[in-house]
């Protein structure tokens, strides 16, 4: 009964959480393992959770300070971490060109953009939540979102510039 | 408040606020309804946000992944913590009754039994990479045992196979259904006999020959007899799965 209402949780979060994870990481891989480690600490550490309607914002910081924390050691070490088992990663293409094209430009953006941005597009969360989860204040995620759309943008029309380019030149 | 003052809050507007911050949004609203120019470059933010979200929306997960994460869990939860006791005694429960409605209404629309491909799928990219065992025994009496013990599916397991030397098992999930792997030594690799509920994959009919097919240098062959639907996986051509289905 335990396993199940478990394998309900990851249900419903493993896949938010896993485009959370990539548009941190930018690497599937990556992803992949963080979503897992983030599993892993709510199965040591949920129980200290009071809460518990906000298992879903748990499950986002965790991940989220988790990436923080794979960065600093990446920082300090010059070799990778120990990785969890893996999963065959899939390359990161979304459901057609254009979205393959946004997903990347997504991806590109800077990181301090990059996390609103993603949070906000994936609609799990309210900004309160999104600022709780990315431990800065509610008008900072105004501005992040605003800015980092704007940069988006920018990424957008360079690549379809350079498309244009490159048609023109064939 | 200037049109561009407007464009910068209203860049971060999202029609399913949860914040009540109408107030913050309010003004910059109010503007678009004295200027046209506003009120086109809104409405195409607001398309441009509908777009991005979907495409986001739409990466796609590994396959294997939610199964992995159980695999790791269960060897956890076995070794380390009793956090699921826990959970319940700290009041879980009103999460988990709003989850399992969810899930509920995912299994009512149709959405929760999973398809053959999509099961092949995610048990062979589990299998794929070693997977790890949760008992481990050269004789398959004690594993069919501790299947049973733990109240796992167990079917018949064909002569092929059951004559091969094992090598452990472990118990996954599939939608909700327990699956059952047994592992054999298949040469220097490793043959898998998965088992699942037939609930869980209905539109696999009993009493058909068992379907075989090939990914990646793999083969799989999966058929269903009145309760469950079994799977061979090999590391393997076709000829070396047929060796281990019923009626060999």
């Amino acid at each position: 009964m335990a396993a199940l209402e478990f394998e309900q949780l990851v249900e419903v979060f493993y896949m938010p959480l896993y485009r959370f994870a990539l548009s941190l990481s930018r690497e599937p891989c990556d992803a992949a393992d963080l979503t897992q480690q983030t599993f892993l600490l709510w199965a040591s550490k949920g129980h200290q959770l009071r809460e518990q309607s906000k298992v879903k914002a748990w499950l986002f910081t965790s991940l989220y300070r988790e990436f923080l924390r794979g960065e600093r050691r990446r920082g300090r070490e010059s070799g990778r971490e120990d990785q969890l088992p893996d999963v065959e990663c899939p390359p990161v293409v979304a459901n057609s060109l254009d979205g393959d094209a946004v997903v990347h430009a997504l991806l590109e953006l800077e990181e301090t953009y990059r996390a609103p941005l993603s949070l906000f597009y994936l609609q799990e969360h309210s900004y309160k939540e999104i600022a709780e989860i990315l431990d800065v204040p509610i008008g900072t995620v105004m501005s992040r979102i605003s800015r980092g759309k704007a940069q988006l943008r920018e990424q957008l029309a360079d690549g379809a510039s350079q498309n244009v380019t490159r048609r023109e030149v064939a | 408040m200037t049109k561009e003052e407007a464009k910068k809050i209203l860049a971060a507007y999202r029609s399913s606020d949860r914040d009540r911050l109408e107030s913050y949004f309010a003004e910059a609203l109010e503007e678009t309804e004295r200027d046209a120019e506003l009120a086109q470059w809104f409405a195409e933010e607001r398309e441009f946000d509908r777009a991005i979200a979907g495409h986001l929306k739409s990466i796609p997960v590994p396959f294997g992944l939610k199964t992995r994460i159980l695999a790791n869990i269960r060897s956890h939860t076995s070794t380390k913590s009793r956090w699921v006791a826990a959970l319940l005694a700290t009041g879980a429960a009103a999460v988990l009754l709003l989850l399992a409605q969810i899930i509920g209404a995912s299994r009512a629309s149709g959405g929760h039994s999973g398809s053959v491909s999509d099961y092949e799928q995610e048990m062979m990219s589990f299998v794929k990479l070693a997977p790890p065992l949760e008992m481990e025994s050269l004789e398959i009496g004690p594993i069919k045992q501790w299947i049973v013990q733990r109240k796992a599916p167990l079917a018949e397991i064909p002569p092929g196979i059951a004559s091969v030397e094992t090598m452990g098992c472990r118990v996954l999930s599939f939608r909700g259904y327990p699956v059952t792997l047994i592992c054999f030594c298949h040469g220097q690799t490793v043959a898998h006999l998965l088992i699942v509920d037939r609930a869980a994959l209905p539109a696999l009919k009993p009493g058909k020959p068992p379907v075989l097919a090939s990914q990646e240098q793999w083969t799989t062959a999966t058929w269903a007899d009145q309760h469950y639907v079994c799977m061979i996986a090999v590391h393997d051509g076709p000829a070396a799965a047929r060796r281990y289905l019923p009626h060999a």
